[in-house]
């Protein structure tokens, strides 16, 4: 109770959200009285960002950097608009586009903002967009990420759950597409509303030399998948692959990156990537405290005496999860959650680990989304200088259509067998 | 009382079924007194955030993997020693015997109490591609556990020990970027490794022991009566433990001989001069290792 | 053209406020300190964030060789974990973390910057408080009276001096100097932000 009114009342204040966290840790440490807790706290901070699985972020960021010095992203987004015809709110479906193919690059929400809104947000601000509803269409379309494979949630959870990794990324696909659908439909929506702007006339010239233009950019998506199936580098080091060659077309093809750029791009990444990872230190550090004190066990249990249907049970799940992904980030959360939720899944109610996975994070990804602590939501505010909460506003109705897509998989969890 | 015990196995795993069992007995021997709550797939932290945790005592037991203390003290590798243990029956026997007792002593350097020791199935080899000899083992990167002995072992068979973290395994094995992994059958069936391989060796070739320790500073405060209570039922769970891997390892290589992945059985000669190239190095690195052998040539 | 200019705009934006150095420099010595070593932490997060990308790198091409280096990944993941921290206290000194500014927004000039100082001294309380319990941890005073650290270490049951890495062989407290580095230069940072907040207060603007 102390906890919760602090945490809030920190949060009001407006101080840094990393900061709630780490204090609300500290906080609740000293409330439960197992105050030995605190001898581990230093190296808890620390350790909550000691793992492998966490470089991506700040290769992912990077990767965005200099696709962007270069004038790669550019070309890509062109090449995006002269494949759409002249649609009201053209851009908005090329920026939902660009995010489904980047979304079977990419296994993670932030990074996926991080490079959508390098590569999509300027164009829609050139043509006419208000900056805070492109960036929200870039985050929103960001939760694609974890869901269309690869996905970095979809490995955690594989390997606490001991289910085959393939499986589950199968089973995200039907998922990651019905969520991209229903993301179409509320722009389609949106567009009307806010009038969207119809793409620029282009000449038939025009769209082939944007199409010649972008020819080596294909370089990047190339480099990135080929090196991973090829087996020459694990996802995250197939950014640093696709980096370099970033680096390299930009330099000889294109022509627009100088070396005397990559200091600044290289500080930026780390800036902008230092200030994500610090608030996953804070939230691993805070949800170790929970741990300590058994809190997900006893909202298992919980759970579990609510109700015998297992429909009624991951309808209810779905809106602890709403509360947990509020404070807390999808891996954390992941940890936190999954060893004490699964067995109560598939032994009680009779759940597929794999469907239970998909479920889970689905939420978690939208998570990332809602306030008061979304990474995502803050990743899009850092990059585009809009305020988080009026990102967070604007994200609404897509939260709301991922909402009835997750009714729709918990109603018909065969639509997860699909493939 | 509460006490909390870490480790860093998922719900489904062996480790995680005994430590689960052994709350159950604690809470039924002790009439309820002794509540004993488990936090399975590393809730707690790594593996050397928990030993951390323990020296304060924060966290009163966990079961860790040998590597932890084997990256410590070279002594605590001799258990990695490739083909000490001909099977599961001799690696239990090894592992309540006077030399593995001397280094379970030997954890209060470590503010810790040892309790006893368990293991995961016996380690096997799956490869990509056909194998049929030792020899094309040569210059294949093979991943294993950052654990000296073990890397060192690899050395010596000629292939390139490669570092990948466990949730990179499955895509790095399916893609190429690994040609293979030590492993037990228990894992190579559950994460489906075998899907991607060419050949499973059935090599007994390593143990893999876990140490169940608890924090000596908590330890002290426990009362006499219950430091016994807990000490036997650890004891008689542990020993369980080790000896179901005898069933457990043959029901999943049965599992996986219904799989079209070749399986072949290979001894100490599959593996040439290595091995007798190790034990040279490791009778000086690990004095201790001279008096597990004897130990094991008695059996 | 146009697109370079936003990225201009979009850069701009991600430092709320437009100058933070010569705020900085208003506020002292203390504004001085921290603007200095605010210039050195930009450059040693960027490098750390090119060595991580650097070692990222060499891991693909060793392991195309054949010849994988076992410490690559231990090193990339602390080098990562660097830069969280330098860049993290970077933030505080260019107030570029995020925060949820709902309240003060709705507020007028006077009672924000009050609002502002408030939010300075809570953060100033939390790294001292930080500093205490890493202070406790590293307990510098007992290590280097003891007589070695093995003694230390069951005095004590503190252990910090003894943990190994996996795979780089060299003690793990190296890499976790950098918490009280990053007290050490978020303290200054605060401190600067109190100073510029006070300013405010005292009619700067
Ligand atoms: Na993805
Ligand atoms: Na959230």
């Amino acid at each position: 109770m102390a906890v919760g009114l602090s945490f809030f009342a920190l949060l009001l204040t407006g101080v840094p959200i990393a900061f709630v966290l780490a204090a609300s840790a500290l906080i609740y440490v000293a409330v439960s009285g197992n105050t030995v807790l605190f001898q581990s706290y230093p190296s808890q901070l620390f350790g909550g960002l000691e793992s492998y699985g966490l470089l991506a972020l700040p290769l992912f960021i990077l990767l965005g950097e200099l696709m962007n010095e270069g004038g790669i992203g550019r070309r890509l987004m062109a090449l995006a608009m002269a494949m759409m015809g002249q649609v009201r709110g053209g851009l908005a479906y090329v920026n939902l586009a660009a995010n489904v193919m980047m979304a079977s690059i990419l296994g993670s929400t932030v990074a996926q903002i991080v490079v959508m809104s390098r590569l999509a947000v300027p164009e829609m601000d050139r043509a006419g967009y208000p900056r805070d509803v492109s960036m929200s269409i870039t985050a929103a379309a960001g939760m694609l990420a974890p869901i269309i494979p690869p996905s970095m949630l979809f490995i955690v959870y594989g390997v606490i759950a001991q289910i085959s990794i393939g499986d589950l990324f199968i089973a995200g696909i039907v998922p990651g597409f019905l969520l991209a659908a229903a993301f179409l439909v509320v722009i389609a929506i949106l567009g009307r509303i806010h009038g969207f702007p119809a793409n620029e006339k282009m000449s038939w010239n025009a769209r082939l030399k944007a199409v010649v233009d972008a020819l080596p950019a294909a370089l990047i998506p190339i480099t990135i998948v080929g090196s991973i199936l090829g087996g020459l580098a694990t996802p995250t080091e197939a950014a640093a692959m696709a980096a370099i060659v970033s680096i390299l077309i930009g330099k000889f093809v294109y022509r627009e990156l100088e070396i005397s750029h990559l200091g600044p791009a290289f500080v930026r990444a780390a800036r902008s990537s230092a200030v994500v990872l610090f608030v996953i230190a804070a939230a691993g550090v805070f949800s170790w405290v929970i741990t300590f004190e058994n809190i997900p066990t006893l909202v298992a249990d919980w759970l579990q005496g609510l109700t015998t249907s297992p429909i009624v049970f991951l309808l209810v799940l779905n809106l602890l999860l709403l509360l947990v992904g509020m404070i807390i980030d999808p891996i954390p959360a992941l940890i936190l959650i999954v060893p004490v939720l699964l067995p109560v899944a598939t032994d009680v109610y009779q759940i597929s680990a794999i469907h239970f996975g998909v479920i889970i994070c689905l939420n978690l990804a939208a998570g990332l989304l809602t306030p008061p602590v979304g990474t995502g939501l803050f990743t899009a505010a850092l990059m585009s200088g809009i305020k988080a909460e009026r990102i967070a506003l604007l994200v609404a109705p897509f939260l709301a259509a991922a909402a009835a897509v997750i009714v729709l998989l918990v109603l018909f969890p065969g639509l997860m067998s699909l493939i | 009382d509460d006490y909390r015990i870490g480790l860093i196995t998922p719900p489904p795993h062996q480790w995680t079924k005994t430590a689960t069992a052994l709350a159950e007995d604690l809470k039924a021997k002790s009439d309820g007194r002794i509540n004993l709550t488990v936090f399975p797939s590393g809730q707690l932290g790594s593996e050397s955030e928990m030993l951390q945790q323990l020296q304060t005592g924060a966290l009163d037991f966990a079961f860790l993997t040998l590597g932890e203390f084997a990256n410590r003290r070279d002594d605590y590798g001799i258990f990695l020693a490739p083909y000490i243990a001909k099977d599961v029956p001799a690696a239990r026997k090894l592992l309540s015997g006077p030399t593995a007792q001397k280094l379970l002593k030997s954890v209060s350097k470590l503010g810790l109490v040892g309790f006893g020791y368990g293991m995961a199935g016996l380690r096997q080899i799956v490869m990509r591609g056909e194998i049929t000899s030792g020899a094309q083992l040569a210059g294949k990167k093979i991943r294993t556990v950052p654990f000296k002995p073990e890397l060192d072992f690899w050395v010596k068979v000629g292939a390139a020990p490669t570092p990948m973290p466990l949730p990179a395994l499955y895509d790095a094995f399916a893609n190429g970027q690994i040609d293979g992994m030590q492993i037990d059958f228990e894992g190579t069936w559950n994460s489906k490794y075998y899907a991607h391989a060419g050949t499973i060796i059935e090599s007994n070739h390593m143990m893999f022991p876990m140490v169940a320790v608890g924090s000596a500073r908590k330890w002290r405060e426990v009362s006499d009566e219950d430091k016994k209570l807990i000490a036997e039922a650890m004891a008689t769970r542990l020993d369980s433990l080790v000896a179901a891997y005898e069933s457990i390892d043959a029901d999943y290589l049965a599992k996986l001989q219904t799989s079209k992945v070749p399986v072949i059985t290979v001894d100490r000669t599959f593996f040439g001069e290595a091995i007798d190239a190790w034990y040279a190095e490791w009778r000086e690195r690990a004095p201790l290792l001279k008096e597990l052998e004897a130990e094991a040539a008695a059996m | 053209m146009a697109s370079a200019a936003n990225d201009r705009a979009v850069r701009a934006a991600e430092h709320h406020d437009t100058d933070p150095s010569s705020l900085a420099a208003r506020a002292g010595w203390i504004g001085r300190v921290s603007g200095l070593i605010a210039r050195g932490e930009a450059i040693v997060a960027g490098s750390l964030a090119a060595l991580t990308f650097l070692l990222l790198l060499l891991n693909v091409v060793t392991r195309a060789l054949s010849v994988p280096i076992l410490w690559v990944d231990e090193l990339a993941v602390f080098a990562m974990v660097w830069m969280a921290f330098v860049g993290a206290s970077l933030a505080i000194h260019h107030r570029g973390h995020i925060a949820v500014t709902l309240v003060s927004d709705a507020l007028p000039a006077r009672p924000k910057a009050w609002l502002a100082l408030t939010v300075d001294l809570l953060l100033l309380t939390f790294i001292l408080v930080l500093l205490v319990l890493i202070w406790r941890w590293f307990d510098p005073v007992t290590a280097l009276g003891a007589e070695d650290l093995e003694a230390f270490s069951l005095i004590d049951f503190n252990f910090i001096y003894q943990e190994p890495t996996v795979t780089l062989g060299v003690p793990k407290f190296w890499f976790w100097l950098i918490l009280p580095i990053f007290c050490l230069t978020t303290t200054v940072h605060s401190l600067s932000n109190i100073a510029v907040s006070l300013g405010r207060l005292g009619g700067w603007e």
